[in-house]
């Protein structure tokens, strides 16, 4: 099994992917503090390790049938633009960071300014415009028809 | 403050109403403590978003503070608000609303801040606790429970809301009083009253400890019997004797209070004090306590600060004895 | 007392133009927080409680029903239009529901859902009327036992959706029970991959994982192919609902109704088992069963969307006729109750029969509204995937993350919603299922709580599970419907073996 058919290698990412989150559920459990409180055969560390129990299954019969190069059809794009996707995710990361600070109008503002690009608009005054109506409107929407006040950061006082 | 940027923002965001603008600028009143932030760890609509919105009202019509507004940061029973509150650097005037539900999610949780790394201000109110049965549960008074509980530790269900919490701390409060091994104790949680509630009227859960106020409206219908009330003293309200009065040397109170922010100047706390000082004499915060089943608990300075302390330490010790911790 | 006299006095008060103007106000008010992701119902009456100790309690409760039933309502349109699930309630209906969209059907699926809500929530208002007290009883029958042999069949029910690779489908199911295992177990106290983050301590909210995996993923799928992929026109298809719509419809709005109803009644029950119940079941008897996964089948719609409005007139009974609260929104109702010196419980129909019947009459008016603001509104609505698509996805996403941070406004909730996304980004890329995720992560934790409930309660005797004739029915009836494909496939399988030659691909029997 040295030449690995094409699509191998996705299917052994999966199975990767699997074996970690059983994995990560195993650690967890067995990390935990012991349990007094426990009643019968059912105690908290049950259910995790049922669940990695069944990842850890799938991932071996996924393994198998990858090696037997039995696979579903799936929709797999093999072209992915990755440029674009890493700009969505790291507005969306970007406005987690910032948030605290700039406040929810300039952090979201910024994140769907940065989204609008991403998906390939270049109108950038018509964007900005649209991107600052949204997140004003949102804020003042929130403050006056629910009384929650989204933080406001440096804009404090002005808005 | 208020050029150039708040006229752009006008233009673009025309659409929007004027008099929601300007929401967070801050207020012009010369005295006293203004712009006070409550920090809610919950969710709205519950006991703590309650208490801290009806004081808002209360400051505001009285007159003692002005901008006072409540802001929730709901999460792990308070504990997410009470680490924000202690990176808090304190700059603006800012309390959390705090109790013995919050106590107990902080040592429940294992967070790594505690209620003493912040500045104590004052408790405000005390809320009884009950131990109560369903209308036809065998349980016809305490001794019934207490004999049948003794016989068969594990057995018998004591029924209310989350671990480490105020229910739990009276249930464990309550076995140990009696002489059960807190660890054979069997405790079943209920997240709110929804479940619980069919619960004890099925029969599922032998008995619960919980907050009078919760279950009025049952108690008052006749639904539930209320066995025992856990305070110093009989509720008016309730013909109900009290643990004492049946031979079991305990009493308990839920209360809840109020912490600021660490290192605020003796100015700052001093001021906060004296608000909640005023709460306390005012007649319509008195009012909102009696509508609420709930009792003015008023207690400040170095005596709630040790208060704090010993319910931190209680806390601590009922959960070792149950051996949660 | 006649019921329908009383009925008819609750309408004579409702319909004055002050209460209609508040049932106008709750239902416009709930649709706008059902659009919005993350903020539900419960919370919109609980920060609108304080504003109505002005208003006489009728009034006040005319507007919180609106509210409740246009939640609904709202979060459907999300769902359908923009794949992002507003209420927990309206997530299945995304599934379907913006498959349609994409084929041009979005008109279709939004009026299925509006007159299928309309008819649940009538109906159920009916069901209120009537069953309200052997409801009551069934209700404090049921306890932890009950509820998880509930649960284990709505589990089974899971399996028939797994897809196609049933490897693939149980990996996924085991994906969201892991997500839904995060935060603190209850019964013990215990927390569980929380990793020491206190914010993950009360575990990941639903409709957080249902935005980052339906509408964040689908952002970031677009974005994946942004360059390779040429911009698909959504097709704009016909405004209304045809003859034959209609008649794919009528009987999915009817089912729905029947599962909503008795869940939402039940306090563990709630509005997202019985719509994933619905979904199954349609999907089961559709005549068209080409159309689920690939153009988006109406069935899919009409049946969850009728579930969640009859479920939430279910949980209006309990609330009504036991002071029971069921859903988190009725919990507020019943504070709301309380606050207004109103005991609520089995006395209120006698102690309150006006306001009680009112409030009833009010859920009928409140779900004609409904109808009348939205079914209109449907191609109207639709229009709105013709927003060129930069902005309409970076909508989606702000939209998504407004809704995720302004329940707790913690950053991190944001950063959560990118994570989950990512992951069913990579889900969606490998070919796995987001379905059974999702049903993992809403029934995974009930499920597990009602057992450990459950043998609590037994101190640790699990004989407690099979105690009683409900829970044994339920578990026959499951072990009929496991059985069943089982007997047939074995039957298929002999008759083949002494038909035909030997499966060539049969395993080596010694």
């Amino acid at each position: 099994m040295n030449r690995a058919r094409p699509g191998i290698r996705s299917d052994l990412s999966v199975v990767l992917l699997l074996v970690a989150f059983g994995g990560l559920l195993v650690w967890d459990t067995l990390t935990a503090p012991a349990d007094d409180m426990r009643r019968g055969p059912v105690g908290p560390q049950t259910m995790p390790l049922l669940v990695a129990g069944v990842l850890l299954l799938c991932a071996a019969v996924l393994t198998v049938e990858a090696l037997r190069g039995r696979r579903p059809r799936e929709s797999d794009v093999d072209a992915t633009d990755w440029r674009t996707w890493t700009a969505v995710i790291g507005a969306i990361l970007l406005c987690a960071v910032v948030i605290d600070v700039a406040g929810w109008v300039l952090a979201g503002g910024l994140m769907f300014y940065l989204c609008v690009y991403a998906f390939g608009s270049r109108h950038y005054v018509r964007d900005l415009v649209v991107a600052a109506v949204l997140a004003l409107g949102s804020f003042y929407l929130f403050y006056s028809g629910l009384g929650i006040e989204l933080p406001a950061g440096i804009l404090q006082g002005v808005l | 403050m208020r050029r150039l940027p708040r006229s752009v923002v006008l233009a673009v965001a025309g659409c929007l109403a004027v008099s929601a603008c300007g929401v967070t600028a801050q207020g012009r009143q010369e005295t006293g403590v203004r712009n006070l932030t409550m920090v809610v760890g919950n969710s709205p609509g519950g006991g703590y978003d309650t208490m801290a919105r009806q004081i808002a009202d209360v400051l505001g019509k009285d007159d003692i503070a002005a901008g006072t507004r409540v802001v929730n940061e709901p999460g792990a029973g308070g504990t997410v608000a009470l680490q924000q509150l202690v990176n808090d650097g304190g700059s603006r005037a800012k309390v959390m609303t705090t109790g013995v539900a919050v106590v107990g999610a902080v040592v429940t949780n294992n967070a790594p801040v505690s209620l003493a790394d912040t500045t104590p201000i004052a408790r405000v109110l005390e809320e009884p606790m009950i131990i109560a049965v369903a209308a036809d549960s065998p349980y016809r008074t305490l001794d019934d429970l207490v004999e049948a509980w003794r016989a068969d530790p594990r057995g018998i269900t004591a029924a209310g809301g989350a671990i480490g919490g105020p229910d739990y701390q009276q249930v464990m409060l309550l076995a140990k009083a009696i002489g059960i091994d807190p660890t054979t104790v069997n405790f079943v949680t209920y997240d709110g009253g929804g479940e619980l509630l069919p619960a004890i009227l099925g029969g599922k859960v032998a008995f619960t400890a919980s907050g009078y106020a919760e279950w009025a409206d049952q108690i008052a219908s006749g639904s539930i019997r209320v066995l025992a009330v856990s305070g110093e003293q009989r509720l008016s309200e309730l013909d109900a004797p009290t643990l004492r009065e049946q031979g079991v040397d305990l009493t308990y109170t839920n209360w809840r209070g109020f912490v600021a922010p660490p290192g605020i100047s003796e100015d700052k706390r001093a001021r906060l004090v004296e608000l909640f000082d005023q709460l306390h004499r005012s007649p319509e915060w008195q009012r909102v306590l009696e509508r609420n089943g709930q009792q003015d608990a008023f207690s400040a300075g170095p005596e709630f600060e040790e208060f704090l302390d010993r319910q931190q330490g209680l806390v601590k010790s009922i959960l070792a004895d149950a051996g949660l911790r | 007392m006649d019921v329908w006299q009383q009925l008819a006095e609750g309408f004579a008060m409702a319909l004055t133009p002050t209460n209609l103007l508040y049932a106008a106000l709750g239902v416009l008010l709930g649709t706008a927080v059902g659009v919005l992701p993350g903020l539900g119902t419960s919370l919109t009456v609980a920060l609108l409680l304080p504003l109505t100790y002005a208003l006489d309690p009728t009034s006040a409760f005319i507007m919180f029903a609106g509210i409740y039933y246009g939640g609904a309502y709202g979060g459907s349109t999300t769902s359908i239009l923009l794949n992002t699930p507003g209420e927990s309630s309206t997530i299945v209906t995304a599934i379907e529901g913006n498959l349609m969209a994409k084929s041009g059907r979005a008109a279709q699926a939004l009026a299925t859902a509006a007159i299928g809500s309309f008819i649940a929530g009538t109906i159920g208002s009916l069901l209120l009327v009537v069953l309200a007290s052997p409801i009551a009883s069934l209700a404090i029958q049921m306890g932890a036992p009950e509820y998880l042999s509930v649960m284990v069949l709505a589990f089974v029910a899971v399996t028939a959706v797994l897809g196609a690779s049933r490897v693939r489908g149980f990996a996924a199911l085991g994906i969201g029970l892991m997500i839904g295992m995060v935060g603190l177990d209850p019964q013990s106290g215990q927390q569980r991959l929380t990793f020491g983050v206190p914010q993950l301590i009360d575990g990941l909210d639903i409709v957080l994982v249902a935005v980052a995996m339906f509408a964040i993923t689908e952002a970031l799928w677009v974005a994946s192919r942004l360059r390779t992929a040429p911009e698909e026109a959504i097709p704009v298809g016909r405004p209304w609902l045809s003859g034959r719509d209609l008649s794919r419809s009528w009987r999915p709005w009817l089912r729905g109704t029947v599962f909503g109803f008795p869940f939402g009644a039940i306090p563990a029950g709630g509005a997202e088992i019985p719509t994933f119940l619905s979904y199954v079941t349609e999907r089961k008897l559709s005549k068209h069963p080409e159309e689920f996964g690939t153009t988006g089948a109406i069935e899919g719609v009409a049946g969850p969307e009728a579930a969640n409005n009859s479920s939430a007139a279910g949980s209006v009974t309990s609330m009504l006729t036991l002071g029971l609260p069921t859903s988190a929104t009725t919990a507020v109702m019943l504070a709301a109750f309380t606050s207004y010196g109103i005991a609520p419980g089995p006395q209120l129909l006698q102690s309150e029969s006006e306001l009680v019947w009112t409030l009833i009459a009010s859920l009928f008016i409140g779900n004609a509204l409904l109808l009348l603001l939205n079914l209109p509104l449907a191609p109207a609505w639709a229009k709105l995937l013709r927003i060129p698509r930069p902005y309409l996805y970076a909508g989606i996403v702000f939209f998504a993350v407004l809704g995720a941070f302004s329940v707790n406004t913690q950053a991190i909730d944001i950063a959560l919603l990118a994570v989950i996304g990512v992951l069913g980004f990579v889900l969606r890329k490998f070919g796995f299922p987001i379905l059974p995720v999702m049903m993992g992560v809403i029934l995974g934790p009930e499920a597990e709580l009602q057992l450990r409930r459950a043998l609590q309660i037994s101190d640790g005797d699990v004989t407690t599970l099979v105690s009683s004739p409900m829970t044994i029915g339920v578990y026959l009836v499951i072990a009929v419907v496991i059985a069943w494909p089982l007997l047939r496939w074995l039957v298929g399988r002999v008759r083949r073996a002494t038909g035909d030659r030997p499966d060539v691909q049969g395993d080596r029997r010694s």
